[in-house]
């Protein structure tokens, strides 16, 4: 297995620029999820590492070997495709040993493969069939199963899971994590899903239009989120970001001259404020500076999803347990813990608070 | 409601006999004796015999029914299947490369809309110097030509039908150009050989300008040949024994078309609207 | 050794292009090497330079001028009315053919009998001794038209090439027909959309694409005619049947004048160019 390393890579079609300059390095064993809104270049930069895109300008290295420009079948990757790709002309066993036919390998190698493969997939009854009789499930494991045969350098996953119905896709989740974790081979993975991001990655890489920008663990990312894009990406609902205007001092003003009192100082750089909806903490009216009208209810069994008119600060969501019993147009107090804020400054960036404001 | 369907089936009806009439009675004249034919030209046969097919199936000298099938059939095998072999590669990188798709394609398709006398004159003098004159591979180079465009836009909606992730898929199995299109892209486009086979083979069969112009004796097909019964040299026209002849030369494009219909109508149109 | 991909295309293109080069360009050069020369079967490889006078010979000749209106005249009557007749077999079949798919087979056998045979078919139902269709004229009627008199032929063989040709726009309609969206007929007839306003108003114009693809299709095919009125009637009494393609035909095999054949064949390829492009750029217009 193997480590792949974007340096500086740019993509452009004619005037338009798909991919800007992105580095990056998935490492070996590594499970890396490219995730971002739709056209922002995910799947686009996935395809340049498999070599079915070129490359405008950088370089892209597999075990620092420079591969940028190989033709796909020369970089030793495999990719499950999002439709699958099967060779529908072919049995599911022939599927699976493509790979290893066109290396030209022995035969008896090719059949203890194949069957080692199936068995893992448990796919040892539908070996002889065609694909167009299998289940959409059985489809999607006989793409992992070919890619899997020909061990290669690293797994390339372009939205597998879009095609596969709710339940399956959880199913096939856990197939995949567990997957990664008997191979300990080196993946990146292709998701519009943040579901997906979050419960597989090792590393997730967060795009948008064509930039990075955030790379780290899940728990990095929906903790610190570097910027407000990462973090109303991650997360659902979304994460409120208010504006407001830092001090310097121990608070921070927010429209309608409402102010939080913080235990630290703080910047003045800091020009908007984020909070996750399930942080808010929904209290009586009376003991609150912040209040709302609740607006709208969505009831979601064990919690339910509030928008809030906070007034002056605009619409909130919040998350509160179904046992509270709150009906629309209820008037509440809206609790902001400290612990729970994000600052951003200006452009969205985050704006750390002094040492010791949190960990 | 009721009364609508069937005077829609009347019509069908009605239309069906009026365009297939010819050959309803091409058919019912060959089941004529010849005494039978001079007198009873109706549609209603008193003694159906097989008499007229009998003659023109024991081989007579001067014209040899087994010789004009046998011309019919291989000019128009090697005219079918030489474009195929042809076009396919080229319908290959057009799709996938966008190679030739300025100029090549658009050539070649246009060929088909021109009116063939163009080509058989000077055709006829280049084959009198090649030697192809009254040939059978001559003839059949000729109908490859004929077939060629029609051939070239089936492949290349054919290929255009694969799903480019298969190409990929076998790209990142590590198939190189000669695989991916030998264990890929032919197996998958199978159904469109065929296709584009029969096809090929119906027009090259039903050809008769070049038949005509190009051969004299040895390498004359069916539609020219079948024309001869006509000519009156001594005597009129047998009806009964032509009417035989026409059965027998319009028989293999008819079995190959009414088997295939589905596909030869659906290639009719493709062809048709995506030129 | 490895291909680079450009490399692999040209190896990739190159049978089709030495397959036109050889069968093609070589016809082309000759074309243009006798267009300017006399020459004649006897001595048919040595051509001699006469310039423009076989162009001169043929656009000189009452003959041309005759085919080529003759053409003209066939191709624009049987395209209009084979595109009207296989419209409306398409739309008022339709109900019938979606559950009855055989009908199509039907409908187009006579496009699979070679224009050749058909000629020659017709050479015998119309025989005024042999043919069924006078026998049934005189029973029926007491008399029968001849049919292929020099007052006749031509309503003859603009019905023959009919008859055989109306399957081929039958089948494009009955294509385009299919490919309007159901839900756009339900719409309009929920809308209240009886069935003529909704041919007129909803379906033709979808299909009016269509319509001028295999107008332009039959008009070029009939322009071109040669095999069905050749086996039937060859060039017709007094030649009243001699379309461009019998013309050049009989120029240059019966009469053996290769150069003016040639430059015959050289001004009706122009003409053709000329109508292909013309059609191509509307169609494109259209778009």
């Amino acid at each position: 297995m193997s480590r792949v390393s974007l340096e500086n890579v740019c993509k452009s079609f004619t005037a338009l620029e798909v991919i800007k300059s992105v580095s990056l390095t998935v490492e070996d064993g590594e499970f890396c999820v490219f995730v971002g809104p739709s056209g922002c270049g995910k799947s686009t930069l996935l395809r340049m590492i498999a070599g079915l895109e070129g490359v405008t300008s950088g370089r892209i290295l597999i075990d620092d070997e420079d591969v940028t420009g190989l033709e796909p079948y020369d970089r030793h990757l495999s990719m499950v495709f999002q439709s699958y790709a099967l060779y529908p002309h072919l049995s599911v066993r022939q599927n699976i040993a493509f790979a290893l036919e066109t290396a030209k390998q022995p035969k008896n190698l090719i059949e203890q493969k194949v069957a080692e493969a199936a068995r893992m997939l448990k796919l040892e009854e539908y070996l002889d069939r065609r694909p167009s009789a299998l289940s959409g499930g059985q489809r999607q494991r006989v793409a992992i199963g070919r890619a899997i045969v020909r061990e290669p350098k690293a797994f390339l996953f372009d939205e597998p899971l879009s095609n596969l119905d709710a339940a399956l896709r959880g199913e096939t989740r856990i197939e995949i994590a567990s997957l990664h974790k008997s191979l300990g081979a080196t993946m990146i993975y292709v998701t519009h899903d943040q579901v997906e991001a979050m419960t597989l990655a090792d590393r997730i890489v967060v795009l948008n239009k064509g930039q990075i920008m955030q790379v780290g663990s899940p728990q990095e990312l929906y903790e610190r989120p570097g910027n407000t894009f990462v973090a109303q990406f991650l997360g659902s609902p979304k994460m409120n970001v208010i504006e407001a205007s830092g001090t310097g001092r121990g608070d921070i003003k927010l429209p309608g001259n409402r102010c939080l009192a913080l235990s630290e100082g703080n910047s003045e750089t800091i020009r908007q404020v984020g909070i996750r909806p399930e942080q808010i903490a929904v209290t009586d009216e009376a003991d609150a500076t912040i209040t709302g009208t609740v607006k709208l209810r969505e009831y979601h069994g064990s919690v339910l999803n509030l928008v809030v008119d906070a007034g002056p600060i605009g619409d909130l969501s919040v998350l509160a347990p179904s046992v509270s019993g709150l009906a629309e147009g209820k008037r509440i107090g809206l609790g902001f813990p400290t612990e729970a804020l994000h600052f951003f400054d200006a452009r969205g960036q985050r704006v750390e608070l002094g040492p010791g404001a949190r960990r | 409601m009721k009364l609508h369907l069937a005077l829609r089936w009347i019509v069908f009806a009605f239309v069906a006999l009026i365009m297939n009439f010819p050959v309803i009675a091409t058919f019912i004249t060959a089941l004529k004796s010849p005494s039978e034919i001079s007198r009873n030209p109706s549609l209603v046969v008193d003694s159906p015999t097989l008499e007229n097919f009998v003659t023109v199936l024991t081989v007579s000298d001067r014209l040899n029914v087994y010789h004009y099938l046998w011309n019919s059939f291989s000019a128009a095998t090697i005219g079918a299947i030489l474009p195929m072999l042809v076009a396919f590669p080229m319908a290959w990188v057009m799709v996938r490369r966008g190679y030739g798709r300025a100029l090549l394609f658009p050539l070649i398709v246009n060929l088909r809309a021109l009116p063939l006398i163009i080509f058989a004159v000077p055709l006829y003098l280049m084959f009198s110097v090649a030697y192809l004159l009254d040939t059978r591979i001559g003839l059949g180079l000729v109908l490859a030509i004929v077939n060629l465009p029609l051939t070239l836009m089936l492949l290349v909606n054919a290929v255009a039908e694969i799903p480019i992730e298969l190409e990929e898929a076998a790209h990142m199995d590590g198939a190189r150009l000669p695989r991916l299109i030998g264990r890929v892209v032919l197996p998958l486009c199978r159904p469109a050989f065929i296709t584009t086979f029969v096809f090929g083979f119906i027009t090259a069969w039903n050809e008769f300008l070049f038949g005509l112009i190009l051969t004299t004796q040895r390498a004359v097909p069916m539609t020219v040949g079948a024309s001869f019964f006509f000519a009156t040299s001594g005597g009129g026209v047998q009806w009964g024994v032509a009417a035989a002849v026409m059965v027998v030369a319009a028989l293999p494009p008819l079995i190959l078309g009414l088997v295939m219909y589905r596909r030869i109508s659906g290639s009719m149109v493709s062809g048709a609207v995506k030129g | 050794m490895r291909l680079s991909s450009s490399q692999e295309n040209a190896v990739l293109a190159s049978p089709v292009v030495l397959f036109l080069l050889a069968l093609l360009g070589f016809p082309v050069v000759l074309s243009v090497v006798y267009g300017f020369s006399e020459a004649n079967f006897q001595a048919l490889m040595s051509p001699t330079f006469v310039g423009l006078e076989n162009f001169h010979l043929v656009l000189n000749d009452i003959g041309f001028w005759n085919a080529a209106w003759f053409s003209l005249r066939f191709a624009v009557i049987t395209a209009f009315l084979e595109c009207a007749l296989g419209l409306f077999l398409a739309v008022y079949l339709a109900p019938l053919i979606r559950n009855h798919g055989w009908m199509v087979a039907v409908l187009i056998i006579p496009m699979i009998v070679a224009p050749a045979m058909m000629g020659l078919m017709y050479r015998l139902v119309l025989h005024e001794f042999a043919g069924p269709i006078p026998f049934y004229f005189y029973q029926w009627f007491g008399w029968s038209p001849s049919f292929l008199s020099a007052k006749t032929v031509f309503q003859t063989i603009i019905v023959v090439e009919t008859l055989q040709w109306t399957p081929f726009a039958f089948l494009l309609f009955m294509a385009a027909y299919q490919a309007i969206p159901q839900e756009i007929r339900e719409a309009a007839s929920v809308d209240g959309t009886r069935p003529w306003r909704m041919f007129w108003k909803i379906e033709l114009p979808q299909m009016l694409p269509t319509l001028f693809v295999a107008g332009f299709i039959r008009f070029i095919d009939g322009f071109r005619v040669f095999d069905n009125i050749y086996t039937l009637v060859g060039a017709g009494p007094g030649g009243s049947t001699t379309s461009m393609s019998i013309y050049i035909y009989e120029t240059f095999l019966r009469r053996g004048e290769i150069g003016k054949a040639m430059a015959a064949a050289i001004l009706l390829f122009l003409v053709a160019f000329l109508v292909l492009a013309l059609g191509q750029y509307l169609m494109r217009r259209s778009q």
